[in-house]
């Protein structure tokens, strides 16, 4: 249904466009941001948010355009492009949308989006608007914040004396990826919803957040193949596990205080997963930070813990070699599951030159458990790297 | 004294000039209905893309100026970088526009002045014409 809805806006979005070339300077607005982001792991054991041992500006820098057209005083059409240098995004047209704001308390906005799951889950390639050069990995890093949605968001704002409340929900259709790592777990996501509510009270922020993803297709030729192999040598109960045919939610709560020399910021993910394969995850983080006139000073903690994974290999060794081919199959795929227990400690400063331009660094001290994907990738003949690193990193924000 | 306490002095006089300036400012609206009087929370809720009672429109003088440092450290209480990071997440996330800017004094007495029901800031003492009404004065 949201497709339609989408294809609809599309077509409305698309005849203003070339109108809105002629329009005046004040009904087309253009802004963008770029950032120059570069990094290195302290290992050549492993990678981690896809740097190595060598140094790469090339995996998170960007440049955006954004377009902002006023059709009215209510109606207002945006676009904003990115060009990604990573080698894991795609880079093209990533918010296009039409926004109706009959009210300042009420604002609609149909088109392709991004889900406001995290604080800054949807600004997550907006660098300038946080204060790390990478928002923490444990919460930050699953690629379904990354891709976005076609449909439907609603907003409403009010107050109740001084104190801010937001209310928002949006819905749609989705095609990306959920959990980032190995290709054996790629899978669509046909459906999402969700809401967030917010408050804010003086520097006080409180902010809570649920998205419900209800259908999750298959789109993986590995996993296919283990449940056909199971399912005609009569194991359906364990063929049935590996099926990803089944939701998953997300529970968000986070909290913080800022004022004119510090501020706290905490935010809680879980993942809770009805899919057997694809185990839940519970992951925090806690910033705090310190203003010096336009020098920030921040310090970060963050952790995950995945669920362990409940897959029980019942097939018995031995019997026959087709069986034995089958059992290590379903050890094979079952040691691929992520299992991303990472605790962290970042360091990090960021300057704002001006008001457009801020420069940062920070160093992430990262001790996750041996044995445990601990969201680090570890080639095959490094199984006994112990997860511990560090993350050196450099950047460079700008608004314009 | 030594020069590299005279050197610190100096920095941190200059670090925390702006902050403790005995300037004044004074926040301004050209109102539709009299009277009102309005609370600082209020008022930063205004600038800060807030729902509020008073349905005025807010105007800001472009960063670099000292009546805009006042305003920010005095009213709204956060650092310029944080505003700046603040208004790009709801920019670059389609959920708000930061306010209108004008670029110096004299243009936001104009502005105020022709438009109906916006609000800003000005410095204390300056002659205002008819229409605008002081709704706050900073300590």
């Amino acid at each position: 249904m949201p497709k339609y809805i989408t294809t609809v806006v599309f077509i409305i979005l698309a005849m203003p466009m070339t109108s809105a070339i002629a329009g005046t300077k004040d009904e087309l607005a253009f802004s963008g941001f770029a950032r120059v982001v570069g990094g290195q792991l302290s290992t050549n054991e492993a990678s981690y948010a896809n740097y190595d041992n060598s140094w790469s500006f090339s995996e998170d820098s960007l440049i955006a355009l954004q377009a902002d057209y006023a059709i009215n005083t209510q109606f207002s059409i945006s676009a904003q492009g990115i060009l990604h240098s990573g080698s894991d995004r795609d880079s093209g047209l990533d918010w296009l949308y039409l926004t109706y704001q009959p009210s300042s308390s009420w604002q609609f906005n149909v088109g392709r989006l991004r889900i406001p799951v995290l604080n800054y889950s949807d600004v997550i390639d907006v660098g300038f608007s946080y204060p790390w050069v990478n928002a923490p990995e444990q919460v930050y890093s699953r690629r379904i914040f990354y891709s976005g949605y076609e449909g439907l968001n609603v907003r409403y704002q009010t107050h109740l004396g001084n104190v801010g409340i937001g209310i928002e929900g949006y819905w749609g259709d989705f095609d990306g990826e959920v959990f980032s790592g190995q290709e054996a777990f790629e899978v669509d996501i046909n459906d999402i919803y969700g809401a967030v509510f917010s408050l804010n009270y003086k520097g006080f922020q409180f902010r809570s957040s649920i998205a419900r993803i209800s259908e999750v297709v298959d789109n993986s030729v590995q996993i296919d193949q283990l449940v056909g192999g199971l399912t005609s040598a009569g194991f359906d109960e364990l063929a049935s596990k590996f099926r990803l045919d089944d939701g998953l939610s997300v529970y968000v709560f986070g909290a913080g205080y800022i004022s004119l020399d510090w501020f706290v910021n905490a935010e809680a993910m879980s993942v809770d997963s009805d899919l057997d394969v694809l185990s839940g995850i519970t992951s925090y983080y806690l910033t705090v930070g310190r203003y010096y006139n336009s020098v920030l000073f921040h310090a970060t903690i963050a952790r995950s813990r995945q669920d362990e994974n409940s897959i029980e290999n019942t097939i018995p060794v031995g019997v026959s070699p087709l069986l034995d081919v089958l059992s290590t199959s379903v050890d094979t795929i079952n040691a691929l599951f992520p299992t991303d227990d990472l605790d962290s400690l970042t360091l990090g400063l960021r300057w704002d030159y001006n008001t457009h331009l801020a420069f940062k660094t920070e160093v992430s001290f990262l001790k996750g458990k041996e044995g445990k994907t601990s969201l680090f990738y570890v080639a095959l003949e490094n199984a006994d790297f112990d997860r511990r690193a560090s993350l050196y990193q450099v950047g460079v924000e700008w608004v314009f | 004294m030594s020069k590299l306490t005279l050197v610190l002095f100096i920095i941190s006089f200059a670090f925390c000039a702006a902050a403790q300036s005995r300037e004044r400012v004074i926040v301004v609206a050209h109102l539709t209905e009299q009277p009102t009087s309005i609370s600082k929370s209020e008022i930063r809720n205004i600038f800060m893309g807030g729902v509020s009672e008073a349905k005025l429109s807010p105007v800001e003088i472009a960063s670099g100026s000292q009546i805009r440092i006042i305003f920010n450290t005095r009213v709204i209480g956060l650092p310029e970088s944080r505003i700046q990071s603040y208004w790009a997440q709801m920019k670059f996330s389609g959920r708000n526009q930061p306010p209108v800017s004008v670029s110096n004094t004299e243009e936001m007495v104009r502005y105020l002045t022709e438009n109906e029901a916006s609000i800003g800031y000005l410095p204390e003492g300056i002659a205002l014409p008819e229409p605008l009404t002081i709704l706050f004065t900073t300590n």
